[in-house]
Order: structure tokens, then C-alpha cells, then sequence
């Protein structure tokens, strides 16, 4: 019984063991239109903003090790958090106009492609937003401040992409225009061991 | 590595370092606070590797050759600090030889280029309007179990 007393004593420092990964400052940057078109009407009173005709836009971060929840690796279990410190949109082109007529603008994740984060029961995560009255006025570019929510429970286990929405209002850019919309993210992958 | 002692009970170590992958420096304390034919020790080192070539040992597979290119450029440059806190014992005369049995933890401690990382994360990436930035490096950090058994020989 002494003896038993004595190894665990002497085992459990093991108990603190882990292996940890992490990056505070990540940016994953996804133009809207896919390419250098304006797919986005000018002047437009904002509110759902689709994308080409769709509600939301997909971001593919690729099948990346350690993008999941949890991943076994040999006897321990890696837990992976991606937290989104904020957003960001900027404009492709200063002759767009700008986004100073925007009030509000929100990013949200969709449960899926068809979904309006407006309607009631849409079940949609904010995940950063804009405020004209809080922030200041934009120019070329938009600044959301982030939630701190953990992207990770929205990527996909299996197509590895998310469901993104942006919810607006005020007036868009004067001219047809494209935006990269950017987000800031903070890895942190831990494996416990034993 | 060279070895000195102060007193009876102190001793200080200090030389380079290998760990198959590459060579860096290191340098401890070791008390002993008993000159028996089987004598107590505690330990605590430190150092840091300055190279090191994890692809001796690592085999990249995947089908893609920009992701396994990025992760082999990321592990020819395989270097990290490492703390280690040890108990052991010693077997022999603390006047001559001893033959050491060590057990305990080690903090090690790395730095990810920021630019390899993305190298790797932009070649799994799927769609050409993304684009990934990982602006600093990425800290690969742990502490994990560690044993070591070796030999003194004290020549004065």
C-alpha cells in the first residue's frame, strides 16, 4: 500500500503533461466575388447582402491538420479552438465609392446556404460586427469587432468550409464593387497527455 | 560536456549538444546530497538546439506536393529551448564513477516561422480567393516525460 502511495506520488506530475500549439494572430482573407468583377450593385440599400444571387458565401479553409474539435493522435486526444478576434472588409477598388453610408454591418456563420440570419428562428452565430456609432465612420475598408466565438464548431468536418453572411445597413459603395473579406483568428491546438 | 563541483554536493555541467538532428548547447545543476554507493540526485538543466533536421526521421506522405514540400521546408529548420527537472540515482563512487538512472520533466519550448507555416496551410487550400496569413511565428510548446541514463567519470 505504501509502495502504491509512493508511485502515484512519483507519476503524478506526469498527470500535467501536454503538447500545445498555438498562434494568436492568423488572417484568413476571402474575396466575395472571385476575382477582380464587381459582383456587388452600387448604391444599394444594404440589408441581407447576397453574394452572386446567394445568402451567404463559403469560406473553404481546406482540409488542414487540426482544423476539427478533436483529433486522436496515437494515445492523446488534440483539442483545437480557432478564435475569431474580428473581421475585417476592405474594398478592391477606391473608385467603388466607400462604406461610409454603412450603418451596421454584421458577420455571421449560417447553418446553411439558403438561410436569412433576419428571420426569426434562423439559428445563425454572430460572429463579428460594425457599428457606424460605436466604431466611426468607414472609408475603404470596415473594421467588425469579433465575439471571441470558436470557429471551429462551424467548419465542417468533412467539406472543411463554413457558411458566412454578412447582415447590413445603410447604403453600400456608390459604384458596383468587390470587397476581401478578412478574418483574424487565434489557433490554439493542446494535446493532454496521459 | 566538462563537469565541475564547488562543493561535495554541487556539481555544474555545461558543453554542446546532440540530438541526432542537430547540435545546440546545454548546462545544469545537479545536487547530491549524499556520498553513498547509491546516492540520491536532483537535477535541472537547460539548452538550446540550434539546428535540426526533423526530415531524417520524418516521412511526409500526402498527395499533394506543395503541402508535402511546405511541411519538409518547415522541418529542415528544427530548433527549440528546452528545461528539464530531474531525480535520480547514482550508482558507484562519487569520487570516480558513477553510473546515473534519471527520470522527470522536460519544458520545451519552439518557434514556428510564421511564413513556413502559411506555406503549408496555402498549399492545403482548396479555393483561390482564399488567402492564408499567419503573421507571427507559431510557439510549438509542451511538457512531456523524459528519462536519461549516462555515466560521470570524475578525474579530480
Amino acid at each position: 500500500m505504501r509502495n502504491l502511495k509512493a508511485i502515484s506520488l512519483l507519476l503524478l506530475p506526469l498527470f500535467g503533461c501536454f503538447a500545445q500549439l498555438e498562434n494568436p494572430d492568423i488572417a484568413l482573407s476571402h474575396n466575395l466575388c472571385g476575382g477582380t468583377a464587381n459582383c456587388m450593385p452600387g448604391a444599394l440599400p444594404l440589408g441581407l447582402m447576397q453574394i452572386s444571387g446567394q445568402n451567404t458565401f463559403t469560406v473553404d479553409f481546406g482540409d488542414q491538420p487540426l482544423l476539427q474539435p478533436s483529433t486522436a493522435v496515437g494515445p492523446a486526444t488534440v483539442n483545437t479552438s480557432l478564435i475569431l478576434g474580428g473581421a475585417g472588409i476592405q474594398l478592391q477598388n477606391a473608385a467603388s465609392g466607400d462604406f461610409s453610408q454603412v450603418a451596421t454591418i454584421s458577420l455571421l456563420a449560417a447553418p446553411s446556404a439558403t438561410t436569412d440570419c433576419s428571420a426569426t428562428g434562423s439559428n445563425c452565430t454572430v460572429l463579428a460586427d460594425y457599428d457606424r456609432a460605436r466604431d466611426g465612420a468607414a472609408n475603404q475598408s470596415i473594421t467588425l469587432r469579433g465575439r471571441g466565438v470558436d470557429l471551429i464548431t462551424f467548419i465542417s468536418s468533412t467539406s472543411h468550409s463554413m457558411n458566412l453572411q454578412l447582415q447590413a445597413s445603410g447604403t453600400g459603395p456608390s459604384g458596383a464593387w468587390n470587397a476581401d473579406v478578412s478574418m483574424d483568428m487565434g489557433l490554439k491546438a493542446r494535446a493532454n497527455f496521459p | 560536456m566538462l563537469l565541475v563541483r564547488p562543493f561535495w554536493w554541487l556539481r555544474l555541467n555545461g558543453g554542446l549538444a546532440y540530438n541526432v538532428a542537430g547540435f545546440g548547447y546545454r548546462g545544469g545543476i545537479t545536487l547530491s546530497p549524499a556520498d553513498w554507493a547509491v546516492s540520491p540526485t536532483l537535477n535541472i538543466d537547460a539548452g538550446q538546439y540550434l539546428s535540426g533536421d526533423l526530415n531524417k526521421f520524418v516521412t511526409v506522405n500526402d498527395s499533394n506536393p506543395a503541402f508535402v514540400g511546405a511541411v519538409r521546408t518547415l522541418l529542415s529548420k528544427t530548433t527549440y529551448k528546452f528545461a528539464t527537472a530531474q531525480v535520480g540515482l547514482e550508482f558507484g563512487s562519487q569520487r570516480r564513477f558513477v553510473f546515473y538512472v534519471r527520470g522527470g520533466l522536460t519544458y520545451f519550448e519552439s518557434s514556428l516561422s510564421g511564413a513556413e507555416i502559411t506555406a503549408v496551410a496555402q498549399s492545403k487550400n482548396p479555393d483561390p480567393n482564399n488567402t492564408y496569413n499567419f503573421r507571427g511565428d507559431t510557439k510549438f510548446s509542451g511538457i512531456l516525460p523524459c528519462a536519461s541514463l549516462g555515466f560521470n567519470l570524475f578525474v579530480y
